[in-house]
């Protein structure tokens, strides 16, 4: 029976792995392979301070919470400097070097030896020294850190780091600042995973370095993908299924350590076939359905706002040898819609990037609201009123059609991890009533139909609605368009063209670059043509396209 | 010995994007076929379809009267299918030289090699000066000769060749016309070449298709697109 | 001064070692665009394969060492046909491979486990030979440690760039799109850098087990420093490899004049993060 219970309290200690590494690689889509260190900090520490110092529950786990979690965000922030690529070195570097932590600095890690008569835990005068006694205290704590990270997951903030898992450039057009979120998610996994450490270490009351190794990382990642990413009752399934399998084994006649290696065989295998077969796991993430819990007012879409004049002024921008824009003077005026145009390789899309903080200019200003905008992020200049969408779309696919558009929606405070945890009825009303803007924002494109689909099953017409629906979501008053009706049927443009009317109408600020020179024609009431980096002439559409020399160049 | 193309009903896309719309071409042996279009049109997705390195999602490719659909594009190079790529397709980090024998990997006879590698340098001297240089050091004109030589390499009955002129100046541009035009000449090869530059490609062409929106809206003599006007109305 | 010279010495050994795991991972890695964590059990069983017939078979060393090399080989390419090649057809993502990858890692190293146990195995070592060159002390292995690195280069530099399925294979690394132009055989090329790439991993393999002996987790380091040396050198450079190979052998060397030797490893830590830092595109890199 004893016995029982022993896989009972493994499985909650790996329940809490499970469901913090699924926050880390599931929903965030940071790949670390640092977790079994994590695990292992939070154990020493707390082997350190019970053991050595002799500090009573619950304070070690508290300090192994903190600097696990600083441990967590420090090893995030050169990974974020450099690219999500290179994160699978950098936390696979954290774990070697902790081994050799753990095994050199014998004066505080004991060594090989490790450290033992690490004190049990004692609460309400009872010690928790058998399985029977120390199983409650593990479900209760991964019953709370399970609630921890279901509530990360299922807030606001849950969702934007869905959607920069599905693209980063996007989240960061929609305003979220994914340099803070990556930390914040980082700190909490890693603080987690240090909890479950810390429980280990007064229950089994002794730590060594051999039981947080890369082989353990690797044993949760097979609970993650078993269960599947992105779905946190998944991990509790996925965590259940691989701590109680591998138990059968030991009815089979085997030498204790043959069988330990086989139980790894046997989870290796599980996860090759698993990704091979069904990566998406046992319990698939699920898109919400929150679109049956909208309210009935919807906000205005087109009301008019105040927009004002964005400009780039003198804008020079070089990339190696090759002038990608120069000398770049643009207005774009609130109140109508101004079209782009030029050949291929003409700077267009270069000038979004430098009117949106996606690029800084080598030279020139932008601004907007009388103030500069040089030098600030995308996603503080999106706040400030100024949003571009993408040429290649960057939908969020693996979100639905209303989450698309809910993320988009500014000033959530949902996306502040305080009010997540401190405040959820704050949090749980404005969610309640952002349901009602997006709603309204999908009617008025003419997606409310969809909003419960997957964004990667609609049709190219409808993807091409969302996109500008997402980027309309925003709040931003200036909104910049990357070709958002090319490869459209001709019936499809009808229905598409009253929508940019109205918003022009609204007073927002409008820009479209286009290929096709019917919808230049249909809606634009300002054309600039530019070509080789430099603005050649601005002025209707019907002046342009009647100027030969202009008609020449745009075929060469 | 050179062969004609037709694509029939062509469909080609990526996911539930329909790049290429149902594209009926004909190209007949020995003459060049020019299809022009905008961005989105769809005319780089069409060539990827037309040589295999994309799946078609419907109708059909034939090479002469055999039915090409679906083959891979070792298969349709070893039937003498060549084609070039968009954007200078060639190895960076090789030499010249190396470059040159990569496109003649599916032939092992040495002469044979040889000869075609004369052929090249005759038609580039540049390339035969610098065949000991990287590839990506050469300077884009270069580089898109190389990438034409590359596919001579092949000893092709067939080229197909995806905006050659992209990124190069004028007098660039017409130097690759007039290789191509040379190489439909003198190797008989027939050409479907896909572009943008209205200008520098019409005098070549023997025939022209007009892509929009991935559906063909114009085939016929190139004559009637000289007025850049007319063209105006159909992008 | 005499110290110095040794702790070169000693990098240049140690750097020669990184340096043939880092080029083989770079040949793997640059044709076929997949992170082969399984790498490091399958490097373990190359020296497995050599004990096996060096204490099994009576093998002499010579011969022993051809055999774990093939060992070597045969299990790379398997490992490609049977676990990565069904992914590649399907179409997944690198990440996915990747983990597949991680899998496989603990398949292999555990089934070494088992099937060889986890005791260190060990070859009856070569005539004890020493070499004293003035304040100079190199064993015999050392000093084919770095033979190897020259010999193993030299054949790869010849394969590579005077065969014509070696220059297949840099193609496919420059640009897997115009390989396929070219009408190349992606699969056959694939196949064959996983082979070529174990079996130059088999080498310093084997001489581990002549030098330490083996035991079934001495892939695990194997691979971790083979990925550093690679991105130190810079992704897709073959030169590059060998380069960041023999730079953290010899930073390692140098650095241990001041750090304890249990912290070798620790080493390897830092030069990566300063070199992400400073020229995250690594020595040799850039593409």
């Amino acid at each position: 029976m004893d016995y029982v219970l022993h896989v009972l309290v493994m499985v909650s200690l790996y329940a809490i792995l499970a469901t913090s590494f699924n926050l880390l690689i599931g929903y965030a889509g940071l790949f670390a392979l640092s977790h079994a260190a994590f695990f292992g900090v939070g154990a020493y520490v707390t082997a350190i301070l019970a053991a050595k110092l002799g500090i009573a529950f619950p304070w070690p786990l508290l300090a192994g919470i903190a600097v696990t979690a600083a441990l967590g965000a420090a090893i995030a922030l050169p990974a974020l400097r450099i690219g999500g690529d290179y994160l699978v070195i950098v936390t696979l570097a954290l774990q070697v070097i902790l081994t050799a932590v753990l095994l050199n600095w014998t004066a505080l890690t004991g060594g090989t030896d490790g450290i033992r008569a690490i004190p049990r835990v004692e609460l309400f005068g009872f010690k928790l020294d058998t399985p029977g006694r120390f199983l409650p205290l593990a479900v209760v704590v991964a019953a709370i850190c399970f609630a921890v990270a279901a509530r990360l997951g299922a807030s606001p903030f849950g969702r934007a780091l869905k959607a920069m898992r599905e693209n980063e450039a996007a989240t960061q057009a929609i305003g979220k600042n994914i340099v803070a979120m990556k930390l914040s998610v980082f700190a909490i996994a890693a603080g987690l995973a240090s909890v479950a450490g810390s429980l280990y270490a007064h229950y089994v009351t002794f730590v060594s370095a051999e039981s947080f190794t890369i082989e353990l990382t690797i044993y949760l990642l097979a609970m993650v993908i078993l269960g599947g990413t992105g779905n946190l009752a998944g991990s509790l399934l996925g965590a259940f299924i691989l701590a109680v399998l591998p138990e059968l084994l030991k009815f089979v006649d085997m030498p204790p350590d043959i069988a330990d290696k086989m139980r790894q065989i046997f989870y290796g295998l599980l996860l090759i076939v698993m990704l091979r077969l069904r990566p998406q796991g046992l319990l698939p993430e699920s898109a919400s359905a929150h679109h049956y819990n909208a309210p009935s007012e919807r906000p205005p879409v087109d009301a008019p706002v105040a927009a004002a004049a964005l400009e780039g002024r003198g804008l020079e921008r070089r990339f190696g040898g090759i002038v990608a824009v120069s000398a770049l003077d643009i207005t774009i005026e609130p109140g109508r819609i101004t079209g782009l145009i030029g050949p291929n390789g003409a700077g267009k899309t270069t000038a979004f990037n430098l009117l949106t903080g996606f690029l800084q200019p080598d030279r020139g200003e932008v601004r907007y609201r009388g103030r500069s905008l040089n030098d600030l992020k995308p996603h503080r200049i999106v706040r400030l009123g100024v949003a571009r969408s993408f040429q290649d779309l960057k939908l969020f696919t693996g979100l639905s059609v209303l989450e698309n558009v809910l993320v988009a929606l500014p000033g959530q405070r949902g996306d502040h991890l305080a009010y997540v945890y401190f405040a959820p009825w704050v949090v749980r009303r404005e969610e309640h009533h952002n349901l009602g803007r997006a709603m309204a924002i999908l009617e008025f494109v003419g997606l409310g139909e969809r909003a419960g689909e997957l964004a990667s099953d609609l049709s190219y017409a409808d993807e091409k609605l969302l996109v500008v629906a997402r980027l309309l979501a925003t709040g931003a008053e200036a909104l910049l368009f990357d070709e958002p009706l090319s490869g459209l049927a001709p019936n499809a443009l009808a229905k598409v063209f009253p929508v940019f009317k109205r918003l022009a109408a609204s007073g927002r600020t409008l820009c479209i670059i286009e290929h096709n020179l019917d919808v230049i024609r249909e809606l634009c009431d300002r054309v600039v043509f530019l070509d080789e980096g430099r603005k050649l002439a601005e002025g209707t559409a019907e002046q342009l396209m009647r100027d030969p020399d202009l008609s020449r160049r745009y075929f060469r | 010995m050179s062969v004609s193309l037709s694509a029939s009903g062509l469909v080609a896309g990526y996911g539930k994007k329909r790049v290429v719309d149902g594209v009926d071409l004909q190209v007949e042996a020995g003459k060049i076929l020019l299809v022009l279009g905008h961005n989105g049109a769809g005319k780089t997705t069409l060539a990827r379809a037309l040589f295999g390195l994309l799946k078609a999602e419907g109708g059909s490719v034939h090479l002469d009267n055999q039915d090409i659909t679906g083959r891979t594009p070792a298969r349709n190079v070893a039937a003498g299918f060549a084609f070039v790529p968009q954007g200078h397709g060639v190895f960076r980090t090789l030499s010249v030289e190396d470059n040159l024998e990569l496109g003649g990997f599916l032939e092992h006879d040495p002469a044979r090699l040889a000869e075609r590698r004369k052929r090249v340098f005759d038609m580039f001297p540049i390339l035969a000066e610098r065949r000991a240089q990287l590839a990506g050091t050469m300077s884009g004109g270069q580089q898109q000769m190389l990438a034409i030589g590359i596919a001579l390499m092949h000893m092709p009955r067939l080229i197909l060749l995806d905006e050659p002129s992209i990124g190069l100046a004028p007098n660039l541009v017409e130097k690759v016309m007039q290789s191509v035009a040379e190489i439909n000449r003198s190797l008989g090869a027939t050409i479907l070449i896909i572009e943008q530059n209205v200008k520098a490609s019409l005098p070549i062409a023997h025939r022209v298709a007009v892509l929009k929106t991935g559906r063909k809206i114009y085939d016929g003599a190139p004559e009637p697109l000289a007025d850049h006007v007319r063209l105006m109305e159909l992008f | 001064m005499d110290l110095f010279v040794q702790l070169f010495a000693n990098g240049l050994v140690n750097g020669s070692h990184y340096a043939l795991l880092g080029l083989a991972f770079a040949l793997i890695f640059g044709t076929t665009r997949i992170t082969h964590f399984a790498f490091g059990p399958v490097y373990a069983l190359s020296a497995y394969g050599c004990w096996l017939s060096a204490e099994k078979f009576s093998a002499p060393l010579p011969l022993a060492i051809v055999a774990g090399i093939a060992t070597g080989a045969l299990a790379g390419a398997l490992a490609y046909l049977v676990v990565y090649r069904p992914f590649e057809r399907k179409g997944s993502p690198p990440l996915v491979i990747l983990i597949a990858s991680l899998g496989l890692f603990i398949v292999l190293e555990n089934a070494i486990g088992v099937a060889f146990g986890t005791d260190t195995k060990v070859v009856p070592a070569p005539p004890s030979t020493v070499f004293l060159w003035g304040p100079l002390v190199v064993t015999g292995v050392q000093l084919a440690q770095v033979v190897m690195l020259a010999l193993t280069g030299a054949l790869l530099w010849l394969y590579v760039t005077r065969t014509r399925f070696g220059k297949a294979l840099l193609a496919m690394t420059d640009s897997p799109d115009m390989a396929r132009i070219v009408g190349i055989d992606t699969l056959r090329v694939s196949l064959v850098a996983f082979a070529v790439g174990s079996a130059i991993a088999a080498v310093p393999a084997c001489l581990i087990l002549v030098k330490d002996g083996a035991t079934a987790h001495m892939g695990f380091i194997a691979v971790f420093m083979a990925f550093v040396a690679v991105v130190v050198g810079g992704v897709g450079s073959l030169r590059g490899a060998v380069a960041g190979g023999l730079a953290l052998g010899l930073v390692e060397s140098i650095g241990m004049a001041k750090i304890p030797t249990e912290w070798q490893n620790s080493i390897a830590f830092v030069v990566l993060f300063v070199v992400l830092l400073v020229r995250p595109t690594g020595l040799f890199g850039g593409r």
